[in-house]
Formats: C-alpha cells, structure tokens, sequence
C-alpha cells in the first residue's frame, strides 16, 4: 500500500473544489438555524439546572426502573455513531470507492454523537460532579468503565479519523485563496498541518489513515458490545441473552445508516451537492441499508422468536408485555415501519431513490430509538423478585417533562455540532474525489 | 396483570418450595404461648389497619373466602376453621416467621402489631375463648441480680450454662429457669440444642457438636438467654470460647475476585483490559507521531516533478 502513488486530475480538481467550498461559512441562513437551536438549548439546559438542583427524583426512574430514557438514549447515541466505522472501515476497507463522498459526512456524525453519547450518560447520574470519581475509583471488572474507556477510544480514533483526511482539504482552501473570515483562516492553517501536497506526506497519510481504519474497527466492535454488555451481563428477562453484542451492533448498522442517508440528503439539497451526492450514490446507499436491516432482522428473529418459542417463567411476561401488553403500539411499530417494512421496499430500485430513501430512513431512525427504549425500560419493569407494595408510579416507568427535554437537549447538541462542522469545514473530500481512477485494480486499498 | 404476575411468581416459587400438605409445626413451647392481658376493641380495631395493609393481598378479607387461591399452599381465610385451630402461640409464632410464600413479619412487626392482628382474627371466632397468660410467680425472690456464665465441660462435651443469683451480697445457684444458647454465624444466630432448665445447681446443659465451624483458631461466640425474657428480664451473657472446629477457609475477599476491589481483580481482566487499551493507544500515538512528520515534510522543498498541485 505504500506503493499507492497518487495523481489528481486538475480540472475536477478546480471543479470540485469551487463546488464544495462555496457552501462554507456562516452565512446569514446558518445564524438564523444556529440561534434557534442556541435557544431551543438553552431551555433544555434551563430542564437540566432543575435536575441538577433537585436531583434525580425530577425523572420518572425511581427504585425499580432505575434505568430510563437517559440510557436508551445513550445507547441510541452510541450506535448512530458507530456508522464511521461502518462506512470508512468496513466498506472503505472492503475497496469500495462509491463512499468517497459521504466517508467525511460518516466521520461527522461519529464524532458528533459519540461525543454527545458521553454527556447523555453524565446527565443520567445523580452526582455529576463527581464524574471524576469513575476514573479515581473505577472497577477494571465493572463494564461501566470497560465502556467510560471505549466511548473515549472511539471519539477520538473518529476525531482522527475525520481531521487527518481534512488536512489536504485545508490546504487546497488556502492554496486557492479561499475567501474566510481571519479566524477561520486561522484554524484552517493551524490544522493543515503545514501542509504542502508533498508525495511523502501523502504517504504518510495515508499509512496514518490506514492504519486508523484497521484500528477502529474492533473498537467500535468493543464499544457497542459493551454498550450491549451493560445490559447483558444481567440476569434479567430480555437482557439475559448471549447475542446481544452483535445484535447491538448490527441494530447499530441500521441506525448509522439511516443516519448518514438523512445528513447526505440534507447536503445534497441545500449545499447544491447533486452532482456528487448524486442518484447512483443513494442507490448504493439504499443497497447497503437494505443489507444492515436484513442482517439486523436475523438477529431480531433469533432474539425475541427463541424465547417466545421457550416461553420460560420470567420471558413469558416480558414477551407478554412486549409482543400484546403496555408496549406492544412501540414495540411494533419499531419492528414493522422501522425495519421490516423498510427492508421490504428498499428491495425495489425506485424506492432507493433520493427523497423514498431519505423518507425511510426518517422512520428507520425514529423506529431505531423506539427500539432503545424498548430493550431498555421493559425489562426494568419486571424484575426476579416482585417489589411489595409500591406505589403504582414507581413500578410504571414514564419520563418526565424534565426528562424528555433534557434528552431533546442532547440530540439539539449532536445537531448543532453537526451543522456547525459542516459550515466550517468541507463535508466531500475535495482531493479524493479529484484522485485520478488508478487503472490497475489491483494496486487499490482493496484487502479482498 | 400486576396481580396475574405476582400471582406467577409466587405459585412458582411455591411448588419448588415444598409440599402442601406437609404440616406445619410449632414449636412446643411456642405453641403455649399466650398473651398476658386480653384482647380488646381497640386492640382489634389497630389489628384491622395491619391486616389491611400486610395480610389482604394474600388472605383476603376474613370470612370473605376472597384469599388468593392460586397460591400453594393456600394461605386460607383467616376466619376458616383450619386458621382459627391454632392456638394463640401458632398464630403468632407462623406470622412471626412465615414459611416459604408467606412471608416473615418478625422484623416488620412488632408483638404488639403481631397480637392486635391476632385479636383482631379471632374477633371472626364466635366460639373462641380468650385464654391469657398468668403473671407467673417465680421462686426468685425480688431484688435478686441474676448473672449467667458459659462455660466448656471438656469431660462430658457439653456447654454448662451456671445461673447465679445474688442477693445481700450473698451468692446462689438458680434453678429452673429455661435458658437457650446459640452460636454467632455469618448471618444471625444458630440454636444450639434445645432450650434446657437449671438444675439444682444452677446449670443447664447443652450437647456440643464439635463439628460445627469456628473462626480460623477454631472460636466460636456463644451467647445465653432466657427463654422467657418477659419474666427474668433481658439477660445474657456471651463468650467465646475455643470449641469449634478450625475453619481455615479464606475468606471470599481474600484472593483475586470478579467481587473483589480493584486491586484484587482477576489477572486476566486487569491484563486484558489494559492490554487491549495500551495496544490500541500506542497505535493513537504513533498517528499523532506521523503528524509531527507531516508538520516536518512541510518545510522540505519538493521537486517540480514530484509536485501534485
Ligand atoms: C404473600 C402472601 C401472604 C401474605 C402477605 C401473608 N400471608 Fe399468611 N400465609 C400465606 C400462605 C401462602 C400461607 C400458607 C403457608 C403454608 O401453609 O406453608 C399463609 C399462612 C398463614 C398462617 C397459617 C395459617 C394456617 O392455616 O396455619 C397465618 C396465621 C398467616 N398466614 C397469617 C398472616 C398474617 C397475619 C399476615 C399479615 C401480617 C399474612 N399472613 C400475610 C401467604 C401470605
């Protein structure tokens, strides 16, 4: 691979580097939408200060459901990010080259959510400001801190994972001249590194990059199976399951997925990106989703078809519950529109369209956090040993006003992170798109 | 469905429980147990607020025969015949410490609580016939300071538990008077044989099992009592004595444990997880190392055949 000599074609150079830049900076739209997320913020944070005064108590998680939205949301927040590794390592790895225009929009939502992802779980503790404490006193047998080190892991391996193929970028902007506010200009010198298109440092990149994509692929594993872990390592019904690592992983597939198809249809619309976020690409999108979500319903089969064949004691109620009890509006609707139905019509060419993908992957994603919420609350519900006479509310899980905002506030976060990245920086790769095809195939990345 | 639910669980635990039929026995002396003062109203009327609270949900309202009939055995009505059998000292000594589903109320309850639920369930008894306890006299004459001590008799193997009473500083063996012994375990207390009464000689004796397990030096913390603390008042005496068997088990925080602090994790987790985050970290690094070189190349000239842009 060090023998991966690059070329650039100048003229798509030109083309795509005017094309893609030309969106950037913030513009009058830009402060509009950033202020009203800025406010919309605000009052989540204002949602969360009341926790934090009150404590706990202002949720709906009491002694028996102790484990609430928060942390259906973290999980929700750890798989979407995981779609960095998906599409750079595993696909990238693989040789496709169809994701060289939405690698850098992945690699966005990975950091985005994964960092957000460690501020859900810090608003799920009653005692934030002793956070410290998990590092000072942490348990290396505790799963939580296997998962405290693997969400920080993974952050910055994306973080890397999404400056290091920036910097030519940057300097191609400032090569060009550019047009951008002193700061920008400022952090766009500071981060490309001085960089000058010399042969070596490409190749040093990509040896760095290379190497990165290898690296992230079993912490990414690592981080959504422990995620998984947290859950499975109890003894309870509807936890107590020994595929839930990969069942995770691949629900996370689907998540990413739909994920990047929303954030690549925003883009293609309103930063004029047809040409390259084009028709074909959202068919290859539509084929790998549809893939995600077949692998994703085996894992489902095998997950909730088993048990409910066996029908144990315990399993029996929770399945009850699920499949005909309170949950069973959620539950279906998060199997049926959120996955099943998806992966039906993505078999059709038509449906893999631009705006038919995007509209399904709107109920992949909204499906895929109901379906957070399911692996997490009803298992909480019914534990091994009944809880004598409790109050009706601490029994029945239902979060609060507080609750929900402050999880609104989490997902206004990873937005804005997103929206604010995308305006700062390209969100296509200029110099690898403008990369002369190589002719001999079998000098490419392809590991296969 | 909560009440469908619970119901699951219990019955579930009931069948491996045991048995339904398997009487349920009493203690002789607890069988005779009465109160000492008689029921009253007010008396039932608190036992009514308990029982709402406590019993209902398994038992049902008395005479109603709405208990809950799934349960195995079935906790009954407490206005049936079956119930009302017992005597005043069963009733109290099965609530006190229940039996597999029905659940022990020692701790949640008090005597009291425990003889207001009993007046109040036996004011479903038209036939019942409070009896109660006498004050008994005692042959101890008042003002006596009663002392207790344990001791090993290593000729006969036996506990001997001498009872002394003193009085005008002059000092006497006390007779007749239960006394029980038990023996410090983990969690609570462990009787040793049955209760036993002074002899002449102000000694009551217990057999001694010289298996049971002691501390690592083979100690074992026996404390005496009287059986009927009411009347010769809270007395007891403890010791420990070198009787048991040596117990050298380590203890189950002593060696490296899943349960274990941090510092004694098994090995394998402590070198794997830092295994895995040193080698993918080191990797980190050696990126972060190769953008220094980048920085580097930066100022080296390139060669107008070489140049990309
Ligand atoms: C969780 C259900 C449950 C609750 C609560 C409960 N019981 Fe019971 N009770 C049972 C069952 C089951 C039995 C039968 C146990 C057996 O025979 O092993 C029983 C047996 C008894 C008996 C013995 C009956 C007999 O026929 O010998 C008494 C007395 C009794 N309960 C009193 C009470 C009182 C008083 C309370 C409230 C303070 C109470 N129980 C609360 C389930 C319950």
């Amino acid at each position: 691979m060090s023998g991966h000599n690059i070329k650039f074609n100048k003229e798509k150079l030109d083309k795509i580097a005017t094309d893609v830049l030309k969106p950037l900076g913030f513009n009058g739209a830009f402060k509009v939408w950033m202020s009203f997320l800025t406010v919309a913020l605000l009052a989540c944070l204002y949602a969360y200060s009341i926790q934090y005064r009150e404590g706990l108590i202002v949720t709906g998680m009491r002694d028996m459901v102790s484990w609430g939205m928060y942390i259906a949301n973290f999980v929700f927040f750890v798989a979407t990010a995981l779609v960095g590794m998906l599409i750079s390592g595993v696909i990238g790895l693989l040789g496709y080259k169809w994701i060289k225009p939405i690698t850098r929009i992945a690699e966005i939502i990975a950091v985005a959510f994964a960092a957000v992802a460690g501020l859900v779980i810090v608003s799920d503790m009653g005692r934030p400001e002793r956070l410290l404490h998990v590092f000072m006193y942490g348990r290396v047998q505790s799963p939580i801190l296997w998962d405290v080190t693997v969400v920080t892991t993974y952050l910055v391996i994306s973080t890397l994972l999404y400056l290091l193929p920036l910097i030519p970028d940057l300097a191609i902007a400032r090569g060009r001249g550019h047009e951008m506010p002193k700061w920008q200009a400022k952090i766009y010198e500071l981060l490309s590194f001085n960089w000058t298109h010399h042969p070596k440092q490409y190749q040093l990149l990509f040896k760095s990059t290379r190497l990165l994509f290898i690296l992230v692929i079993p912490t990414a594993f690592a981080i959504h199976t422990v995620t998984s872990w947290l859950l499975a390592v109890n003894s309870r019904s509807g936890w107590d399951s020994t595929i839930f690592g990969p069942y995770f992983l691949t629900g996370a597939f689907v998540t990413g997925m739909a994920a990047v198809v929303i954030a690549v249809f925003f883009f293609r619309n309103s930063y004029k990106l047809r040409e390259y976020l084009d028709d074909s690409l959202f068919d290859k999108m539509g084929k790998l989703l549809e893939f995600v979500c077949v692998v994703y319903f085996y894992f489902n089969l095998n997950e909730f078809v088993v048990p409910a064949y066996k029908m144990k004691e315990f399993d029996a109620v929770h399945i009850h519950e699920l499949f005909v009890g309170k949950h069973a509006i959620m539950f279906w609707f998060s199997q049926i529109c959120g996955l099943i139905i998806p992966m039906i019509i993505l078999l059709w060419k038509p449906f893999r369209k631009p705006v038919p993908l995007f509209i399904i992957s709107l109920f992949v994603i909204v499906g895929a956090w109901l379906k957070r919420y399911i692996i997490v609350i009803p298992t909480m519900e019914h534990p091994f040993l009944p809880i004598q006479n409790l109050p009706n509310e601490w029994i029945v899980y239902s979060p609060t006003v507080i609750e929900t905002m402050v999880t609104i506030g989490s997902i206004i976060m990873g937005v804005m992170i997103i929206s604010v990245l995308a305006k700062l920086f390209p969100v296509i790769p200029i110099w690898e798109m403008a990369e002369e095809e190589d002719q001999n195939e079998d000098k490419t990345t392809k590991i296969i | 469905m909560r009440r469908y639910y619970t119901t699951l669980i219990l019955s579930v635990c009931a069948v491996f429980g045991l048995s339904a039929q398997s009487t349920w026995s009493v203690p002789q002396d607890q069988k005779e147990k009465l109160n000492t003062i008689e029921f009253t109203e007010s008396m039932e009327k608190s036992g009514a607020d308990v029982f709402a609270g406590k019993c209902k949900v398994c038992h049902g309202v008395p005479g109603q025969n709405n208990f809950n009939a799934l349960l195995n055995p079935s906790p009954g009505d407490p206005a049936g015949d079956k119930f009302q059998k017992n005597t005043d000292g069963e009733l109290f000594y099965k609530i006190s410490e229940g039996r597999v589903t029905m659940p022990s109320f020692k701790t949640a309850l008090s005597k009291d609580d425990i003889w207001n639920i009993i007046a109040y369930v036996r004011s479903f008894n038209p036939t019942y016939v409070q009896e109660t306890s006498e004050k008994i006299e005692t042959n101890i004459p008042e003002g006596t300071q009663l002392a207790m001590d344990i001791s090993y008799n290593t000729d006969k193997d036996v506990v001997e538990v001498l009872l002394t009473g003193t009085l005008n500083d002059i000092t006497n063996p006390v007779g007749g008077v239960n006394i029980k012994l038990m023996a410090q375990r983990y969690f609570g207390n462990l009787q040793i044989d049955e209760a036993k009464s002074t002899n002449k000689r102000g000694i009551a004796t217990f057999s001694w099992n010289k298996e049971l397990p002691g501390d690592s030096l083979g100690n074992i913390e026996l404390m005496a009592s009287f059986v009927d603390s009411d009347i010769y008042g809270p007395l007891s005496s403890e010791k420990k004595l070198v009787i048991g068997k040596p117990n050298n088990n380590p203890p189950l925080n002593k060696g490296r444990a899943m349960w274990n602090t941090v510092k004694k994790a098994p090995l394998w987790i402590i070198i794997g997880y830092t295994g895995a985050v040193l080698i993918v970290w080191i990797f980190i690094f050696y990126v972060l190392f190769s953008l220094k070189n980048i920085f580097a190349l930066g100022k080296e000239s390139i060669s107008e055949d070489e140049k990309l842009i």
